[in-house]
């Protein structure tokens, strides 16, 4: 992935020295707010690559996380047996995508809107882990591996990755001329195949609301 | 490291900077020392050296919450747009160091190596400052004792640099990503706050994008 990004990035390099410039490059950072596997979350969000004719068309990578650290909500496991003399233990949850990022998008309103149809394709997970004094273990084993032995093996589940949704992007009128944008976006992230032991599935739809670069 | 860094200072000394920054975070604050030098072409060669106190970080999974980082990293920076606002392109790779003098695990010591790449872009605020703004992707092995992913994150970032004078720059940036190591015992985010000085004794306009 990191030599496809790097080969894009050299074309787009290349692109950059044409009059024309119908090519150039784009980098955007995003905050996203979820509604996946029952709660709601937020982490950030990241994509670049290269925007061609005259951004119709943008190939790249991107991911978006979900941390545990950052969402407080915990989720209930009801144990056969007590871990510390807990029959329920209250898990945090984390993880992720990355992949290939094409997105399609067309200018609106003599070139003032940029409207997008952002598509991500790659791997990811999400797991579920001890959180605060559970995390130092009755016989001293490393978190994982009572997370492991709590959740039947599968605390955590991996797949493909799919992220796909719309944007809009502002671009202001501004002594930068439009290159640096507030973007917004309504996307559905999935794990295909998901199957952990406390759920089985971990999707839903999100919105995005970050600053994209693209130079002129 | 030191004659590598003497090396790029000795060269002509149209496009140098030296670099004297101070990174805060919960898990490793530290101080970094760096020497750049800019080609013809544009591309930035660099090389840094951290030092840094471990108050959270992992050593085979395990907690150290007390000892000492190193870094001794070599830089490469591609400049790949300037139209005003520039994009650029960073690698920064090399050996890592951990000494722990406070950890619950059997270990004191490790070492491996980090790769970050970072593109990132350089919006001019006026002819005095810049807002930097971008994202990295980091990955690192520790080799020894045990050899695993120690951390791999997607960390957005931005950041304002501010010319002072010609040659003195002051650069503020803020990190904030997802980290994932060791299986799940090892950092879960990371929260970065640097702060740094940069002299560039014979550039003729600042140097925005460092």
């Amino acid at each position: 992935m990191t030599v496809l990004f790097l080969s894009l990035l050299a074309a787009s390099a290349q692109a950059g020295t044409e009059s024309t410039k119908p090519h150039s490059a784009f980098l955007s950072i995003a905050w996203r707010g979820y509604s996946m596997a029952d709660h709601l979350s937020h982490g950030p969000a990241l994509s670049g690559g290269v925007s061609l004719f005259q951004d119709q068309l943008r190939i790249g990578v991107a991911a978006t996380t979900r941390p545990g650290t950052l969402n407080p909500a915990t989720f209930a496991l009801e144990l056969d047996e007590p871990y510390k003399g807990q029959d329920t233990l209250q898990l945090r949850s984390d993880g992720g995508g990355a992949g290939l990022y094409i997105a399609p998008g067309r200018s609106l309103s003599q070139g003032r809107v940029h409207l997008s149809l952002p598509v991500m394709f790659g791997r990811g997970g999400y797991g579920f882990y001890l959180v605060g004094e559970d995390r130092v273990t009755p016989d001293g084993e490393k978190p994982s591996v009572w997370e492991d032995r709590l959740l039947d093996g599968a605390d955590s589940a991996f797949g493909w990755a799919l992220d796909a949704g719309v944007q809009l992007c502002l671009i202001p009128s501004t002594r930068l001329e439009g290159q640096v944008r507030p973007v917004v976006g309504l996307h559905y992230h999935a794990i295909l195949g998901y199957d952990a032991t406390y759920t089985d599935s971990y999707q839903g739809p999100s919105v995005s609301l970050g600053i994209e670069v693209r130079p002129n | 490291m030191w004659m590598l860094l003497l090396a790029l200072n000795s060269a002509d000394a149209a496009e140098q900077a030296v670099t004297l920054s101070g990174a805060w975070s919960g898990a490793e604050p530290r101080v970094e020392l760096g020497t750049f030098r800019r080609l013809d072409s544009g591309v930035q060669l660099g090389a840094m050296v951290q030092v840094g106190q471990a108050r959270g970080v992992y050593l085979d999974g395990w907690p150290v919450t007390g000892g000492r980082t190193r870094a001794v990293l070599g830089s490469v920076t591609v400049p790949l747009i300037q139209r005003g606002v520039q994009m650029d392109l960073r690698l920064d790779l090399g050996p890592q160091f951990l000494a722990a003098t406070e950890t619950t695990g059997p270990h004191s010591s490790a070492f491996g190596v980090r790769g970050v790449l970072s593109p990132m872009a350089t919006v001019p605020l006026g002819e005095r400052a810049a807002l930097r703004l971008g994202w990295s992707f980091k990955y690192a092995m520790e080799l020894d004792p045990v050899r695993d992913t120690e951390a791999q994150a997607f960390i957005i970032r931005g950041g304002v640099n501010l010319a002072l004078s010609q040659s003195v720059q002051l650069a503020a940036l803020v990190e904030s990503g997802s980290v994932f190591g060791f299986d799940g015992d090892g950092a879960k985010y990371l929260n970065r706050g640097t702060l740094g000085v940069r002299w560039t004794p014979a550039s003729a306009t600042p140097w925005f994008n460092l």
